[in-house]
């Protein structure tokens, strides 16, 4: 036999067993509960927006994620967004941007800006364009020195953002790899305004960032930067992924 | 790793007498504890959200042999693998076999109890592999050759100036004075990069594995799982068959509670939802193989008291909370998974004749149940595994356990006096009279008698009131007549 009919089969056993003795739960009952209180967690929360929705969950959301170490803006227009990109880049020193294909960085006019400051740039696609600097990081790293142009910052867009943690979802796909942004010392989400929803059920709605009937292979949902307290409980960014992180919700 | 459950009491002692790991233990589980209590104090709801998490595990095992093949099915439709592994060993077995037919040599590993649970790190070692552990945690133990002492932060029992020394002595990188942890930290980030970039293969475990999607979740803070699944070319993810969840929208109630249980986090710097292998032209592994382990599961699935257990998503809020846990730390239990949950698993998957002390190392005041974020009813199977250890005992025994001479006479004059009311309200009130004379500050000191001197050299006995119960009742019911 198996190694899979022989599980299936015990736990089959078990169950039956279990059935005859008239201890199956009913269904029916569990899954009234849980509609009950996925109510009751959304009411929650719309009884704590005040006046102004849409500015309630931008506060909430940069408040959330400040409160994890990372920062976050509200930037009225495109033209505002890049503004705070060009003064992030002088901050944080950065010396090198490789950016997605997102609808975002390009109506916030990233690509013009790059070019306006002369920095090298590299395209994240997850595909053939990325292989040579994904070649040269890997050389880089197994020589112990610096790759030849320190690509310091990835910027991108999201698809999802939720006000409660201060999270931005990156849904992975053809032209939007997680690669390129998860090597890069510091990170930049931007998020249109329009893409934020309070809470986690908000992401899993039809057409959402969770949506269950359209699953890339791979979504993340980011929060903050890369941290870990490993080392006697003290907390530390940037142990894999970057170490800096900063959103800029947009509108 | 070399078991040592069966020498639980003087793992603790030993433990107890580490003043470092002390002072570690009480940072740690108090800093997880606070955390977690502010997170869960924000959230209006929680308690309802455990017993919704807890109806979603439930239905789960409820469901399991059907939920599996559903998963197993939607893995195969997205081009992913599907294993199924009767123990640790063919478990091993089958990575290593992918791991060979694919020509691999270097793997990296993110970190998974489930792992820790088949001993895969050495499996691959003997077999010829380089695996390497990315989580920090994990890597410095493994450079060190030692194992976790905590589900979430495995290496609290290092201090780090050990880190330094470890970090020195196998990788030759010496931590520049006065970069401290975050430079240690830096050391760790470059030695693992070059890892991560020439890997042929990652290994994880999973957090949750969607029945309805073949979707599996991994939650982590450092990115190592993140990259440990999207640069290499093969992904394989160990995963016991009570990891399952029923729909994909019910990870909306299971990562709220995780993170909020495990580390008072809102939500984990990274949450990864993966389905399936890459297809032609996009990023990440283009081979992904879900190894489903067994491992004594189906046992405790089978065991009707105890079948609660397999609920557990290892969010350690039971550890935390737990003062025995808290005084001997994670390495006293003596195998992969420590604390109130430890000493009811670890049991069960090593036998009772080795996990035999594990269940009594709990004063069953409760704490493990009133956080766990799926509402195991801890105390109850500690209670239920005693019962088995005693009639184990018996058994074996050919009579019931044995008893000291003391306590044997102690029961007797129980049986005699508590048949002669009129003996009883003599010797309570001598026994009253006695203690009360001994008291000070409303408790009684150590009491110098056989069975009670044991008992009270480490805990305050409250000193008995001035009347008993009856003489109190007699006096208050005596005006109006009733019957004492």
């Amino acid at each position: 036999m198996s190694a899979r009919d022989e599980i299936l089969d015990s736990l089959q056993a078990a169950s039956s067993t279990r059935a005859e003795h008239g201890h199956a739960h009913t269904h029916a009952h569990t899954s009234q509960a849980l509609k009950a209180i996925a109510g009751a967690n959304l009411s929650g929360f719309s009884r704590a927006i005040s006046t102004d929705y849409n500015v309630a969950l931008v506060e909430r959301f940069c408040e959330r994620l400040r409160s994890v170490k990372g920062e976050a803006f509200n930037a009225t227009d495109a033209a505002a967004a890049a503004a705070c990109v060009k003064d992030l880049i002088a901050r944080w020193n950065i010396r090198g941007v490789a950016y997605s294909a997102d609808p975002m960085v390009a109506s916030a006019g990233i690509p013009a800006l790059l070019a306006e400051l002369k920095l090298p740039v590299q395209r994240l696609d997850g595909g053939p364009g990325e292989a040579p600097w994904r070649e040269e990081l890997a050389a880089a790293a197994r020589e112990k020195r610096a790759p030849t142009v320190p690509w310091d910052l990835a910027i991108i867009g999201c698809d999802g953002a939720m006000a409660e943690t201060g999270t931005v979802v990156h849904r992975a796909g053809k032209g939007h790899g997680r690669g390129g942004w998860l090597l890069c010392q510091a990170q930049l989400v931007l998020v249109d305004v329009s893409q934020l929803v309070p809470d986690l059920e908000g992401l899993f709605v039809s057409g959402g960032a969770l949506d269950k009937d359209d699953l890339p292979r791979a979504i993340t949902a980011i929060t903050g930067p890369s941290r870990t307290a490993d080392i006697e409980q003290t907390l530390t960014v940037g142990v894999h992924g970057p170490g800096r992180f900063c959103a800029i919700v947009v509108g | 790793m070399h078991v040592t459950s069966d020498k639980f009491s003087k793992n603790a002692a030993d433990a107890l007498h580490d003043p470092f790991l002390q002072g570690a233990l009480q940072r740690a589980t108090g800093k997880f504890v606070n955390e977690r209590l502010r997170a869960v104090a924000e959230y209006p709801g929680f308690e309802a959200l455990r017993d919704q998490g807890r109806a979603i595990k439930q239905e789960a095992l409820d469901r399991l042999p059907e939920l599996l093949e559903q998963f197993e099915e939607k893995v195969i439709e997205r081009g992913g693998f599907v294993h199924w592994a009767r123990d640790a060993h063919d478990a091993n077995q089958i990575a290593i076999n992918l791991a060979r037919s694919e020509g691999v040599k270097v793997i990296v590993k993110s970190k998974s109890m489930t792992t820790e649970e088949t001993n895969l790190n050495h499996a691959l070692t003997e077999a010829g592999f380089e695996a390497v552990e990315t989580d920090l945690g994990e890597y410095i133990l493994q450079l060190d050759d030692d194992y976790p002492s905590h589900i979430l932060a495995p290496a609290i029992h290092k201090t780090k100036e050990q880190v330094a020394d470890i970090f020195d002595r196998r990788l030759h990188e010496k931590n520049p004075p006065d970069a401290g942890i975050p430079g240690l930290n830096t050391i760790a980030r470059r030695a693992l990069r070059t890892k991560f970039l020439s890997a042929q293969m990652g290994i994880t475990g999973a957090n949750f594995a969607v029945a309805e999607t073949g979707t599996i979740v991994i939650v982590e803070n450092e990115g190592n799982a993140a990259l440990s699944t999207t640069l290499p070319k093969i992904h394989v993810a160990f995963v016991g068959i009570e990891k399952i969840v029923p729909r994909f929208n019910d990870l909306a109630v299971m990562l709220k509670l995780l993170p909020r249980s495990a580390t008072g986090q809102r939500m984990s710097s990274y949450t990864n939802f993966l389905t399936g292998a890459a297809r032609a032209g996009e990023e990440g592994p283009q081979k992904l193989h879900i190894i489903l382990l067994d491992n004594g599961r189906t046992k405790i699935y089978a065991d009707e008291k105890l079948q609660g257990s397999l609920r557990c998503i290892r969010c350690g809020a039971c550890l935390n909370v737990c003062p025995v846990y808290q005084k001997v730390g994670g390495h006293a239990y003596g195998w992969v998974y420590p604390g109130p949950i430890g000493a009811v698993i670890s049991p069960q998957y090593l036998g009772l004749e080795r996990g035999h002390q594990l269940p009594f190392a709990s004063s069953l005041c409760g704490a493990c149940y009133e956080v766990c974020p799926v509402k195991i009813e801890i105390p109850h199977m500690l209670l239920e595994l005693r019962n088995r250890v005693v009639e184990e005992n018996t058994k074996a025994t050919g009579r019931p356990a044995k008893r000291t001479f003391f306590e044997a006479l102690s029961f007797q004059l129980f049986a005699v006096a508590a048949r002669r009311p009129w003996l009883w309200g003599l010797g309570s009130a001598i026994g009253r009279r006695l203690l009360r004379s001994k008291a000070s500050g409303g408790t009684v000191g150590k009491v110098e008698l056989p069975v009670l001197r044991k008992w009270t050299s480490e805990r305050d006995l409250a000193a008995p009131a001035e009347q008993s119960f009856l003489e109190q009742w007699k006096q208050r019911s005596g005006s109006k007549g009733g019957r004492a």
